[in-house]
């Protein structure tokens, strides 16, 4: 379970995030909209432990970001654009991502390219990537490891309907195994259908809840 | 988060360095400098039919232009210390910011003994069609020691000491001044990676530039003391005296002194990392 009280985060004097309570459930699909700007990346940040914030508190499964633990151990994220070594192929930029922690195998790296619909034998560049190409490589870094909670910056950009649909499918598949999954986008048709919440968040303020 | 993963992280960077096009530019850059400082030598060794010992990395080290020429072509390489680009979030967040910081320290050490070789091969590479190796400092290198008038007519750019050739030998003056560079080039990086750590924006650099620049200020008075806490200046072994008969430091001092600077130095950003006293 992710709680978040009274979360306070600002840039000199700009408040991104003004007063923000959040609860969500663990095993399920969370959704959080807002306009550019409104303090959602900022939002995973902090609860990624990338950024620090001012007052209140951040507890993943009980345990307090920036304090108990420096970031959530077991965690797969995308934060705005996807960044891979653009003259390296999609493989060798999941093998070098996989082998800080070396928790998993190649034949493990090549299924998971498989499951987002990438060819792991492809020699292409990354540079060479359509942007929906990357976005399915960043998923696929997240996802590699088998983390409970999964973060997802605009998972959607750059994929057609079809791809759409497919990683929808791949993200309540995911939920199904017990996964705990936050979507966000500025876009809440996007998201809003696959989610079981879903929170609007505007100039650092929760607006809505749903 | 595991420290551990600070050799991944380490092997992660320099797997993004490598991949980078900056260091190429800059070793290429480097590699014509040499060629257009040196292809007069080699003129001087064909005309006279005399070969030259390779013995020439410490006379680099003791020509300030040069110097600071190589030095701002390492810290245009390392310029975006610690790397916590956008780029970077995918292996931080397996890593944790302590690993990390463990790591780029790895890193700098790596590139830094990479550059200093890449340097040291330089020196002599381009000389190779009139190389001999013998264990004194060679004819050719002690008539340029000798003789102000044909080293700036043969190597104006490089010039050879004759505090150099007179206080040391070649092996010492090599081991000494390898060992030396690679604790300037620690230090000045560690300098970037504080700064950057600090301050807003990627200045480090400019805090590197400046701190190398010291050596300019100091050389125009060499009575000055200051050369004792320059760490660009405590590399040029024309300013270093192992027979201790002069105000200038020795080896023993610049070593340590270079030394006691990278442990302080590294100690300060695993500190600002651990307790995350960087900005953001």
């Amino acid at each position: 379970m992710i709680q978040i009280n009274h979360l306070t985060k600002s840039f000199g004097s700009a408040i991104v995030l003004n007063d923000v309570s959040l609860t969500w459930e663990s095993g399920m699909i969370h959704g959080l909209v807002g306009q550019n700007g409104s303090g959602k990346t900022v939002l995973l940040k902090c609860i990624c432990g990338l950024m620090r914030y001012d007052t209140g508190e951040i507890l993943i499964n009980d345990k307090q970001v920036g304090k108990d633990i420096e970031m959530p151990p077991d965690l797969g994220v995308i934060i705005e654009n996807p960044g891979f070594i653009q003259r390296m192929t999609g493989y060798n930029n999941l093998k070098i991502l996989a082998e800080i922690r070396k928790k998993i195998s190649d034949d493990r790296i090549r299924e998971t390219m498989t499951l987002v619909g990438l060819d792991w034998k492809s020699r292409k560049p990354v540079s060479h990537y359509s942007l929906g190409m990357k976005q399915r490589l960043g998923i696929a870094q997240a996802i590699m490891e088998n983390p409970s909670l999964l973060i997802f910056d605009e998972p959607f950009n750059g994929l057609d309907k079809n791809g759409t649909k497919e990683i929808q499918k791949l993200f309540r598949e995911l939920m199904q195994t017990g996964k705990t999954i936050i979507l966000v986008s500025h876009n809440p048709l996007d998201i809003s259908e696959m989610c079981n919440t879903v929170v609007e968040i505007d100039a650092g303020i929760i607006r809505k809840r749903s | 988060m595991n420290k551990n993963y600070s050799n991944s992280v380490c092997r992660y960077l320099l797997i993004k360095l490598w991949e980078d096009v900056r260091w190429k530019i800059i070793f290429l850059f480097l590699a014509l400098l040499f060629f257009n400082g040196t292809y007069r030598i080699n003129q001087f060794c064909a005309s006279f039919s005399i070969a030259i010992t390779p013995w020439i990395f410490p006379h680099v080290l003791s020509r300030i232009s040069v110097h600071y020429t190589l030095i701002i072509g390492f810290l245009m390489i390392l310029c975006n210390l610690p790397f916590w680009d956008n780029d970077s979030t995918f292996a931080l967040t397996r890593s944790g910011h302590l690993a990390w910081g463990i790591g780029v320290l790895k890193t700098i050490s790596v590139v830094s003994l990479f550059f200093v070789g890449y340097i040291f091969v330089l020196s002599f590479i381009f000389l190779l069609p009139s190389l001999s190796f013998e264990r004194g400092w060679g004819k050719v290198l002690m008539t340029f020691a000798k003789d102000n008038s044909l080293n700036s007519q043969y190597s104006p750019w490089l010039s050879i000491s004759n505090a150099i050739v007179t206080r040391y030998s070649p092996f010492q003056a090599i081991l000494l001044s390898l060992f030396l560079e690679y604790l300037c080039l620690n230090i000045l990086a560690l300098i970037v990676l504080l700064v950057n750590l600090l301050l807003k924006g990627n200045i480090g650099i400019g805090a590197g530039l400046i701190t190398a620049s010291l050596d300019f200020f100091i050389r125009n008075d060499v009575g000055d003391k200051s050369i004792r806490f320059s760490p660009v200046s405590l590399t040029n072994l024309s300013v270093i005296d192992p027979t201790q008969t002069s105000f200038f430091p020795s080896p023993l001092y610049a070593s340590l002194f270079l030394l006691c600077l990278y442990v302080c130095f590294c100690s300060i950003a695993i500190w600002i990392i651990a307790k995350r006293k960087y900005r953001q």
